[in-house]
């Protein structure tokens, strides 16, 4: 017996060192203890990310009882319109889901997500603390963030040669080069605006501090308009109209042909920019990207930047197995085989993302040479900037409505029909009116809300014209036809 | 909730402008549409064209091609990077390629579209009522000494008067509903969300996740659609029965009041 303790107690010493010095290399953190999952279970997940197949592989290395499917359900609004009917058919939803932060709210409030934090909490410390907080409200906790989307500059190194511009450091520095590059060759633009991308633009805010929704305990606090939105949208809005920066459609044909001539010198990206934004599109004379610093709004100041994108994994109410969707989220986020392939290059085999978690980023794979910024090392400029997004941002649960009014007010304000202030300004009306409509509390800072009260209000509609227009076409027709038809006798 | 999105419904500006919106468009496609698929008829008609058969099918081809896939590729079509056609049109605004995906020209764009998939099916409505006019009236006509356009202007345009107003009808009802083409081109322009009504309800419910309110602009949308279609039915219709009735009402008018008036005019029926 004694013999035996000894033996196991060496043992146990000895494989604790083997494991604390094969992992010891640039690590902080101890990975997880995860608990026993020993039922069967067949769950599925809905995910876009590339290589799902390899990280259920590492999943079943470890839980061989928990199956995983993952159908084929396509990415972004295809996923959310799929998964928004299938919440409210209350069947057809699977366990795990992949969502995007921005997008997270919106299913909680249809009580599609499952509160998890029973079995997830112990895991809280393992992420940056912002992700975490955008995933939990309270002590409820309703997903485990998968990566992020920390925006750095993305720049050409060859036209900022040529044209003899410097890496902005500030948004002035940006603005003037920006001024100087459109004048030495007016078919070059510094950057593009996109108009339909809420994201993007979003991101730009973030970084600019401007907080557009809080939930408080008496409602949702709306403030899309607050000077320093207006502030960045007019930076924006300038350099529009004085050409320096093409207002655009990101997405498009036209934009990708754009960034194939390359007459963007730079751009705002988040860390899978170069991945998905620029390689697809380049040309062998166009592909000289690097990335950079964002440029800051404050020129002594902490170093702040935005997030663009990113998204989490989520355990839907339909499941028949929370405890293993849970734990397969969890697990697939913080397991240090899962985060090997989720820091790899996608054309090296893994998913090629900057994660949410504290131990991720520090993988030696983020510093190895990035093939869509010409073999740069940008990890740790995005590493930089992963920790430097201000972190106290909330995503509203209209995120669509809203990013699909910027659409509308900015194309807008781009065309001139409004001036970039109105566009902030209709944008805060009509985000609180859906928000009414869709059953939300908003606090209102009683300036919106006392024009509903007045006298004739209710005539004061644009679907007046509508009525009048088709009174009148019938009080037209029967004039004639009563006409007519006394006439013709 | 309740009647309380009704009222939101009848403030809510966008719902309102796509409404404007799919009417302008119907105004001008419909129009135009119907005219060309009108005049395609008629030449078919006419001795004038040769491989009939042939032409039917060239014409009636766009309408076989499902209305996404036909989206899909006028899109790509429009991109003045893809289609050198479009440079050409530079002359004429002063450099620029004509861009058709802009958020100012899309709607016209979107009504290019729509023509060229729809008018061969209404030309092939149109031209199945013509074969059954009855024959002698041509002989009819010809005898008379009409030419081919006098024919088709004096007999074959009135006896297509039904057809006209029921293909008109449809079309109404099909801008209101316009949905695909916006649909698709969103992904490849700035088309927001709401560009028409049924974008607006269909995204309302599937992307917002706002059955009700999505329910309620439904509900406004038919209300619309049929008054609208009504009021054009109306405006058509054919005059007799009114004509029948007035009489009736205003003789047993007279016998009531027992007065000579003579005058069946419109004033004079006031003047009782």
């Amino acid at each position: 017996m004694k013999k035996r303790r000894i033996l196991v107690t060496w043992f146990v010493i000895c494989s604790f060192f083997l494991l604390t010095a094969s992992t010891s290399f640039a690590q902080d953190f101890q990975q997880p203890s995860y608990p026993k999952y020993t039922k069967q279970a067949t769950i599925t997940w809905w995910t876009w990310t590339a290589n799902p197949d390899k990280v259920i592989a590492a999943f079943n290395k470890v839980y061989p009882n928990i199956k995983v499917n993952h159908p084929l359900i396509g990415g972004g609004s295809a996923e959310y319109n799929k998964l928004t009917t299938a919440i409210k058919a209350g069947t057809g939803a699977p366990d795990v889901v992949q969502i995007e932060y921005q997008y997270l709210p919106k299913f909680v409030g249809t009580g599609g997500i499952l509160d998890i934090s029973k079995y997830v909490k112990q895991y809280k410390d393992y992420f940056q603390p912002w992700t975490w907080n955008q995933v939990s409200q309270g002590n409820k906790i309703y997903a485990i963030p998968e990566d992020i989307g920390p925006l750095a500059l993305l720049y050409r190194p060859d036209v900022f040669q040529k044209y003899k511009l410097a890496v902005p450091k500030t948004w002035d520095e940006f603005a003037k080069e920006a001024e100087q590059l459109h004048k030495q060759n007016p078919n070059m633009y510094m950057s593009y605006f996109p108009l339909n991308d809420g994201g993007y633009i979003t991101g730009l805010l973030w970084q600019a501090g401007v907080r557009p929704f809080t939930y408080t305990s008496k409602g949702w606090k709306i403030d899309l308009n607050s000077p320093k939105a207006k502030q960045v949208i007019n930076f924006w809005g300038k350099l529009i109209k004085e050409g320096a920066v093409q207002a655009t459609n990101d997405g498009t044909p036209q934009w990708e042909s754009n960034i194939g001539k390359g007459i963007y010198a730079s751009l705002s990206g988040a860390a899978w920019s170069p991945t998905y934004t620029i390689q697809p599109y380049v040309t062998p004379a166009t592909s000289d990207w690097n990335a950079a610093d964002m440029p800051q709004w404050n020129t002594n100041g902490k170093f702040v930047t935005g997030n663009w994108g990113g998204s989490t994994n989520a355990v839907t109410t339909q499941t028949k197995y929370p405890e293993a969707a849970a734990l397969f989220a969890a697990w697939i986020n913080t397991s240090a085989a899962s985060e090997k392939l989720d820091v790899t290059d996608v054309s090296k085999g893994g998913r090629g993302q900057v994660p949410g978690n504290k131990y991720g980023i520090q993988q030696p794979e983020m510093n190895a040479p990035n093939s869509g910024l010409n073999n740069q090392v940008s990890g740790p400029i995005f590493a930089k900037a992963a920790s430097a997004v201000d972190t106290s941002f909330e995503w509203s649960p209209w995120t669509d409505y809203v990013y699909n009014q910027m659409t509308v007010e900015f194309t807008n304000a781009a065309n001139g029909k409004e001036t970039w202030d109105q566009a902030l300004d209709n944008l805060q009306n009509e985000v609180t009116v859906f928000a009414k409509s869709s059953g939300y509390k908003v606090v209102s800072d009683g300036t919106q809300s006392s024009s509903t009260t007045k006298p004739f209000s209710l005539l004061n509609t644009p679907a007046l014209p509508v009525i009048v227009v088709l009174a009148l076409i019938a009080v037209l027709i029967w004039f004639f036809r009563r006409r007519q038809s006394s006439v013709k006798i | 909730m309740g009647l309380a999105n009704y009222l939101t419904a009848w403030q809510d500006k966008s719902f309102w402008i796509s409404v404007y919106r799919v009417a302008y468009y119907g105004v001008v496609q419909v129009t135009i549409m119907l005219v060309l698929a009108l005049i395609l008829a008629l030449f078919l008609d006419s001795p004038f064209v040769k491989s009939k058969g042939l032409f039917r099918v060239i014409y009636f081809l766009p309408y076989a091609v499902p209305g996404v896939i036909a989206a899909i590729m006028w899109g790509f079509l429009y991109s003045p990077d893809l289609n050198p056609i479009l440079q050409i049109f530079g002359v004429f605004t002063g450099g620029k390629p004509l861009n058709l995906l802009n958020s100012g020209t899309v709607l016209y764009g979107i009504m290019n579209m729509a023509t060229w998939a729809w008018t061969g099916y209404n030309m092939t409505i149109y031209f199945a009522s013509l074969t059954s006019i009855p024959l002698d009236l041509y002989d009819a006509a010809k005898i008379d000494g009409c030419n081919e356009f006098q024919t088709a202007w004096h007999i074959k345009l009135p006896l297509l008067r039904q057809v006209i107003i029921m293909t008109t009808v449809l079309s109404i009802i099909g801008s209101l509903q316009l949905f695909n083409e916006p649909f698709v081109l969103s992904s490849l322009t700035s088309i927001p969300a709401n560009f028409t009504p049924n974008m607006d309800i269909y995204n309302m419910a599937f992307a917002y996740g706002n059955f009700t309110y999505s329910a309620t602009l439904s509900i406004t949308l038919v209300l619309i659609t049929f008054i609208a279609s009504l009021l054009f039915m109306w405006a058509t219709s054919e005059r007799k029965k009114s004509k029948s009735k007035k009489i009736k009402n205003t003789v047993i008018n007279d016998k009531r009041l027992g007065t000579s008036t003579l005058s069946y005019h419109a004033k004079g029926e006031k003047s009782l």
